[in-house]
C-alpha cells in the first residue's frame, strides 16, 4: 500500500472519521495510541522523510504543551476530588487535572499526526480531480480553487519581496508596531495583484475552452479501488482498538458530562 | 452545491483572495505566538478575529451566496498546504467559521453589507468557532470564568479584527481601481454618482 | 470585392465596445475582415484598444467582462453574442502577455490535459496530441515539469502550445512577447513564423513594435486612441506612407523614392492615416545625438503613430543619400535592406548605418567608486548565486547589468543595496565596510527601485507617499512639503498629488517609485529591471529622468534586458553569467564580442548593430574587407580610456 496512490476523497474521508471518533476519548491512552499507530502508519506507506514530518510535527507539539499547561492551571472547580500530585507554587495540580491535560494534549497531537499523514501525502491536483470525479464537485469551483491555488508561490515570493521593499521604504526606522496598519500595507499590494491575476487566469482559462458545462473528459481518472477501504477500514480499526486498550487499562471514562 | 449565480472569475478572485490571506496569516501565526506567551489562551481570543476576515472581505467584495463559507474553506485548505496550521482539521474549523459568517448574510438574503452587517458577520463567526472550539479543543476543563472570559473577548475581537478591519481592507482596495468590475466597485461608482 | 462568408475567419462590422454606459467606447465603429489563412499584425499606441480587440475576437468579451457591445463579430462564421462563453475560444485560441497568469494548473502535461477535457477529447487520444503540441514548440523534454520552473520564453510556448493543442482554426497571440527578454522573444517569433508557414490557422498578433514581424506578415491594423482603425493593408504600404510624410513634412516635397506600391493605396487609405509623424522613430535615428541625450522632458506620444521596422527607418536614412536601389519595394528586413543597396554603395551604406550608431559622448568613468563590491559570494542552500563578483559603480555613471534569467542579476542588486548580505567578499559604500554603517545612513544614500511599483508603496495619496521617508526622518512640515512639491514637478506627477497611488498609470507608478527613493538624496539608485511592464513612452521618460540625475551625479545600476536601453543610456555594462561577469565595459565593445558569446550570455545586439552584422557579412561575401576603422573614433577612444582605466 501507497498512501500516495491512495484515492485522495477516501483517505480524507478516513482522516475525518478518525478525528470524530477520537473527540469523544477523554483518556490519554486512546489518543497516545492511535498517534502512535498513525505515526508508524506514516513512516511506513507514505514515503515521508522524518526531517521535514518532525519539522512540521514541532509547532504542534508546543500548542499541545500549551493548552496541556492551561488545563493544569485552570481546572475546572467542579472537577471530583482527586489526590494532589504536584504543588507549584500558589497551584495545585491534581491527578485528575493532569489526566485530562494529558488527554487533551495527547488528543491534539493525534489530529495532527493524522492530518500530516493527509497532508504529506496528497497532491492537490489530484485531490481536486477525486472531489469532482467522486464527489461531484462543479468543475468550475474545482479548476477556479485550482486557478487560484497556482499563485500560490508567486505570492509568497511577493511577499517576501514586499517585506524588503518596504523595508527599504522605512529607510532603518522601525516599522510600525501595529500589526493591524502592518496587515493593511501588506494585504493591499498584494490583493491588487492577486485580483488582476485572477481575471486575467479565467479569461486565460475560458479562452482555453472552458465553459460552466459539468460534464467533461478526464485525462487523468482517480479510482477508488479495494486498497482505499483497506486503508479507511484500517484507520478506523486503529482508533477502535485504542479504545479497546484504554478500556482493558481501566480508563473506562468515555464522555463524564464536561461542557 | 448550487453555482449558478458564480462566474468562473469570481471564483477564481474568490480563491486568490484565500491565497493571499493564507499567506498573510503567517505573520499573525508570530504574533499570536508572542502574544499567547504573555496572556496566556486569552492572548489568542484577541487575535482571533483576524481568522475571520477573509470571508468578510469575500462576501463584501463578491456579494455573492456562499462567498463567506467558500472562501473561509479555501483559505484553511490553503494553510494546511502551506503547513503551518494545525492541520485538516483546520479546514473543519474553517467551514464552521465560514459557516457563522455565512448565515448572517444569508439572513440579510444576501443583501445588506453595512458596516453594521459586516460586523456582524464577524460576531457569527466568533459564536460559530466558540462552539466548536469548546467541544474540540477542550475548554470544558477550563474555568467557567475564564471560558467566558475568552467568549466575550472572541465576540469583540470578531466584529472588530473581522468586520471592521475586513471593511477597511476591502474598501481601500477598492480605491486603488482593481475592484471596478465587481459588485463592490460598481456600488462605490453609485453611490459617487448619485446627487450628494 | 465580395467574399463568400466561408473564406472568412473574422467578420466585424461597425464594432463598438464600452465597458459602462457613460464611459468613453474602448473600440469605436471597427470595421474589417480577416481571411482565412491571413497573418495579421495589429499595432497601436498604449490605449488604442488593442487588446480589448483581441478579447472580442475570441469571445470572452462582452461575456467576462459585462461589456456593451454594439455592431457586428463574426468568428469563423458564429456570431460572439450568440455563443456561449469559452464555446467560440475552442476554435480561436489566445496567448496573453502575462506568462505567470495564463495557467491553472501546476504541471505541464496537467494543463494540456486541461485544455483537451474542455474540448471533451476522449482520453485515449490526449496523449498523442499532447507530445504533437509540445514537439511543435520543443518543450517535449517537459511534459512532466512543474509550469513554474519553467522561464517565461517557455511559458509563453506552453501557452502556445495548449492553444495548438486544440486545433484552433484561428490563432490570437495579445503581446505574447512585451515581457520577455529580447533572445527569448526572437525564439518566439521565429517559431510563431515557421508554425504559420507550416499551419493552417489564421493568425493575428498584437504588439506595439513591428520588428520580427512585419517582415513576413501579410496585413497590418493600426489602431489609433479613442478605438479607431487608422489604417487597414500592407505593412510595407504603411511604412512608405509614413516615411513619404515625414519627407514631405521635412523638405516640402514628396521624393522620388516613394515607390508604386504606397501609390496604389494611397488614394483611399492615405485619406485614413492621419497625418502621421516621426514620433516613433529611434532617438539616434531621429536626433542628432547629443541633443537625444541631454533633453529632460521626453516626448508625448503622437496620435496614430506606431514604430516603423528598423530596416524601414534605416532604408529612408540610406535612401537620402543615394545609397538604395531605386524600383526597388521598402525592406522591412535587415536581409531586404542589404538586398536593396546598390552594388558596390555596399561600404558606404555600412558608414551611414554606422554613422546612426555613433553615440551621444559617453561619461567618462571618474574618480573613486562610490559602491564596490569585491569577490561578492552568495550561497542559497547549495547553491552558487553569485560567484566572486567585483563590481563597482562610479559617481555620476549609470551602469547596467544584463544576463540571462537565473544569472544573479537581482542577488546582485539585492547584495549592492544592502538587502542581502553576502556569504563571502566584502561591499565598500563610499570606501567604508557596509557593516560599519547604520541602516539609516545606508538607505539615506542607496534607494532601491523594485520590479513592482506597487510593492514599494506605504501611502494613501501620491504626496504622502513622498514625504513619508521626510516625515519619517523628522524633517520639519514646511521643508517637506518644498521638497514634494519639487520632486512632484520634477516627475511629473504634480496633477495627481492626491491620487491614490495604485490609480495611476504604470508610467506614473514608476515615476513615483523611483521619486520616492530619490526624496533623501540618496547617491546611489539601484533599479530592477525598471522598464518592465512600461510602454515605450513611459520607458523613455524614464530614462530621460534618471539620465538627467546621473548628469547631476548621481550612479545608476539598472537592471534590463533592454539592449537599445543600455546602448543608448549605460556608460558600462556587467553581464553575469550563472553568477560570474563575463564582461565589464562600455556597450559598444559588448556588441563587438562574438555571437557564440553573446548568445551564451542571452543577449541580442542592439537593431542597427545587427544591421551593421549583416552588412559587414555581405560585403565579406562580395570578397570587400568591411575593416574596423571606419567605426566612430569617439567610440575608440572610449574603449582605450576603459582599457587605461582598468
Amino acid at each position: 500500500m501507497d498512501l500516495r496512490e491512495l484515492n485522495p476523497a477516501v483517505k480524507g474521508l478516513a482522516v475525518i472519521l478518525c478525528v470524530l471518533l477520537l473527540s469523544f476519548a477523554l483518556n490519554p491512552v486512546t489518543p497516545l495510541l492511535t498517534l502512535a499507530a498513525t505515526v508508524i502508519v506514516t513512516w511506513s506507506f507514505g514515503r515521508v522523510s522524518w526531517g521535514r514530518w518532525l519539522l512540521l510535527f514541532a509547532p504542534f507539539l508546543l500548542a499541545a504543551c500549551s493548552y496541556m499547561a492551561a488545563t493544569v492551571l485552570f481546572p475546572r472547580e467542579s472537577m471530583a476530588p482527586s489526590p494532589v500530585l504536584l504543588q507549584l507554587g500558589g497551584f495545585e495540580v491534581t491527578r485528575a487535572a493532569a489526566e485530562l491535560a494529558a488527554s487533551l494534549g495527547l488528543r491534539v497531537l493525534a489530529f495532527s499526526a493524522l492530518s500530516l499523514l493527509f497532508i504529506l501525502t496528497t497532491d492537490p491536483t489530484r485531490l481536486m480531480l477525486s472531489l469532482m470525479q467522486q464527489c461531484r464537485m462543479p468543475p468550475k469551483l474545482a479548476y477556479g480553487i485550482l486557478a487560484g491555488y497556482q499563485f500560490l508561490p508567486l505570492m509568497q515570493e511577493e511577499f517576501r519581496i514586499l517585506r524588503t521593499a518596504q523595508r527599504v521604504r522605512d529607510g532603518g526606522f522601525r516599522r510600525s508596531r501595529n500589526p493591524l496598519l502592518q496587515l493593511h500595507r501588506t494585504a493591499i499590494p498584494l490583493l491588487a495583484g492577486a485580483i488582476r491575476k485572477a481575471e486575467r487566469v479565467s479569461a486565460a482559462m475560458v479562452s482555453k475552452g472552458f465553459t460552466d458545462s459539468p460534464y467533461r473528459t478526464f485525462y487523468k481518472r482517480v479510482r477508488v479501488t479495494a486498497a482505499d477501504w483497506l486503508f479507511l477500514a484500517l484507520m478506523v480499526g486503529i482508533v477502535l482498538l485504542s479504545y479497546l486498550a484504554a478500556w482493558r487499562l481501566g480508563y473506562t471514562r468515555l464522555y463524564n458530562g464536561e461542557l | 452545491m448550487k453555482l449558478s449565480g458564480w462566474k468562473l472569475r469570481d471564483i477564481v478572485v474568490m480563491s486568490s483572495l484565500s491565497v493571499v490571506f493564507a499567506v498573510v496569516y503567517l505573520l499573525f501565526l508570530q504574533i499570536g505566538v508572542v502574544l499567547t506567551g504573555f496572556m496566556g489562551p486569552m492572548g489568542y481570543e484577541v487575535l482571533f478575529g483576524i481568522w475571520f476576515i477573509v470571508s468578510i472581505i469575500a462576501a463584501y467584495i463578491l456579494r455573492k451566496p456562499g462567498a463567506a463559507l467558500l472562501s473561509e474553506v479555501v483559505a484553511g485548505a490553503v494553510e494546511v498546504l502551506i503547513g503551518n496550521a494545525v492541520g485538516p482539521i483546520l479546514i473543519l474549523s474553517a467551514f464552521v467559521q465560514g459557516l457563522g459568517a455565512e448565515a448572517v448574510f444569508a439572513a440579510t438574503r444576501y443583501r445588506s453589507y453595512s458596516v453594521r452587517t459586516l460586523m456582524l458577520a464577524g460576531i457569527g463567526s466568533a459564536v460559530f468557532s466558540f462552539v466548536w472550539g469548546y467541544f474540540r479543543s477542550g475548554f470544558a476543563a477550563l474555568s467557567w470564568d475564564l471560558v467566558l472570559a475568552m467568549f466575550v473577548v472572541r465576540l469583540v475581537s470578531g466584529a472588530l479584527l473581522a468586520g471592521l478591519l475586513g471593511r477597511w481592507i476591502a474598501d481601500s482596495l477598492a480605491r486603488t481601481g482593481v475592484l471596478r468590475s465587481f459588485p463592490i466597485g460598481k456600488e462605490r461608482r453609485a453611490r459617487h454618482d448619485a446627487p450628494a | 470585392m465580395t467574399r463568400r462568408p466561408d473564406e472568412l475567419a473574422v467578420e466585424v462590422d461597425g464594432l463598438r465596445l464600452a465597458f459602462e454606459e457613460e464611459e468613453e467606447p474602448v473600440l469605436n465603429g471597427l470595421t474589417f475582415e480577416v481571411k482565412k489563412g491571413e497573418a495579421v499584425l495589429v499595432m497601436g499606441p498604449s490605449g488604442s484598444g488593442k487588446s480589448t480587440l483581441a478579447f472580442c475576437l475570441n469571445g470572452i468579451y462582452p461575456h467576462a467582462a459585462e461589456a456593451l457591445l454594439d455592431g457586428r463579430v463574426r468568428i469563423l462564421g458564429q456570431d460572439v453574442r450568440e455563443a456561449q462563453p469559452g464555446e467560440l475560444a475552442r476554435k480561436a485560441g489566445v496567448v496573453f502577455q502575462d506568462f505567470d497568469s495564463q495557467f491553472c494548473m501546476g504541471k505541464v502535461e496537467d494543463e494540456l490535459a486541461f485544455c483537451l477535457e474542455n474540448l471533451s477529447v476522449p482520453p485515449e487520444q490526449m496523449d498523442a496530441r499532447m507530445d504533437k503540441a509540445l514537439a511543435q514548440v520543443g518543450l517535449q523534454a517537459h511534459r512532466r515539469s512543474a509550469i513554474r520552473e519553467l522561464s517565461g520564453g517557455q511559458k509563453q510556448k506552453l501557452a502556445l502550445a495548449c492553444i495548438l493543442a486544440m486545433r484552433p482554426e484561428l490563432l490570437i497571440l495579445d503581446e505574447p512577447v512585451s515581457n520577455l527578454d529580447p533572445f527569448a522573444a526572437e525564439s518566439f517569433r521565429s517559431l510563431v513564423r515557421e508554425l504559420h508557414a507550416r499551419g493552417a490557422f489564421t493568425l493575428l498578433v498584437v504588439d506595439h513594435q513591428p520588428d520580427g514581424w512585419a517582415g513576413w506578415m501579410s496585413r497590418l491594423l493600426v489602431m489609433e486612441p479613442g478605438g479607431t482603425l487608422a489604417y487597414d493593408g500592407d505593412p510595407r504600404g504603411y511604412a512608405e506612407l509614413r516615411l513619404a510624410a515625414a519627407d514631405k513634412e521635412a523638405n516640402g516635397s514628396v521624393p522620388a523614392r516613394q515607390s508604386g506600391a504606397a501609390a496604389e493605396i494611397g488614394g483611399e487609405e492615405a485619406a485614413r492615416v492621419e497625418r502621421p509623424e516621426r514620433g516613433a522613430l529611434p532617438d539616434a535615428v531621429r536626433t542628432p545625438a547629443p541633443l537625444a541625450a541631454i533633453r529632460t522632458s521626453a516626448p508625448s506620444p503622437p496620435a496614430a503613430a506606431v514604430a516603423l521596422p528598423l530596416a524601414a527607418e534605416t532604408a529612408a536614412h540610406l535612401a537620402a543619400r543615394g545609397l538604395l536601389a531605386p524600383g526597388r519595394p521598402l525592406p522591412l528586413t535587415g536581409e531586404e535592406l542589404v538586398r536593396a543597396i546598390v552594388p558596390g554603395c555596399l561600404p558606404a551604406a555600412l558608414e551611414a548605418v554606422r554613422g546612426l550608431c555613433a553615440q551621444r559622448s559617453r561619461r567618462q568613468p571618474a574618480g573613486e567608486p562610490v559602491l564596490r563590491l569585491e569577490q561578492g559570494v552568495l550561497r542559497r542552500g547549495r547553491r552558487v548565486i553569485l560567484d566572486g563578483v567585483n563590481a563597482a559603480v562610479r559617481r555620476g555613471e549609470l551602469l547596467a547589468v544584463a544576463g540571462p534569467n537565473g544569472a544573479g542579476k537581482s542577488t546582485l542588486a539585492g547584495v549592492l543595496g544592502g538587502l542581502l548580505r553576502p556569504d563571502g567578499g566584502r561591499l565598500l559604500l563610499e570606501g567604508r565596510p557596509l557593516a560599519r554603517w547604520s541602516e539609516r545612513e545606508v538607505r539615506r544614500r542607496i534607494g532601491v527601485v523594485f520590479q513592482n511599483p506597487e510593492h514599494q508603496f506605504v501611502a494613501e495619496s501620491v504626496e504622502a507617499e513622498l514625504a513619508y521617508s521626510r516625515n519619517r526622518r523628522g524633517v520639519p512640515a514646511a521643508q517637506t512639503a518644498r521638497e514634494v512639491d519639487a520632486m512632484l514637478e520634477a516627475f511629473r506627477l504634480a496633477g495627481r498629488r492626491a491620487e491614490s497611488p495604485y490609480r495611476l498609470s504604470q508610467g506614473q507608478k514608476r515615476r513615483l517609485s523611483v521619486a520616492s527613493m530619490l526624496m533623501d538624496e540618496q547617491s546611489i539608485l539601484l533599479c530592477d529591471e525598471p522598464t518592465f511592464g512600461q510602454d515605450r513612452h513611459g520607458t523613455e521618460q524614464l530614462m530621460a529622468l534618471l539620465n538627467e540625475r546621473v548628469r547631476q551625479g548621481l550612479s545608476v545600476v539598472l537592471i534590463t534586458h533592454d539592449m537599445e536601453l543600455i546602448h543608448r543610456y549605460a556608460d558600462r555594462v556587467l553581464v553575469l553569467v550563472e553568477g560570474s561577469v563575463v564582461f565589464d565595459g562600455p556597450p559598444p565593445s559588448l556588441w563587438d564580442e562574438t555571437d557564440g558569446f553573446l548568445a551564451s550570455a542571452h543577449l541580442v545586439r542592439p537593431g542597427l548593430f545587427s544591421l551593421i552584422r549583416l552588412l559587414e557579412a555581405a560585403m565579406r561575401e562580395n570578397g570587400q574587407e568591411p575593416g574596423g576603422g571606419a567605426r566612430p573614433d569617439e567610440q575608440l577612444r572610449e574603449v582605450a580610456a576603459w582599457t587605461c582605466a582598468n
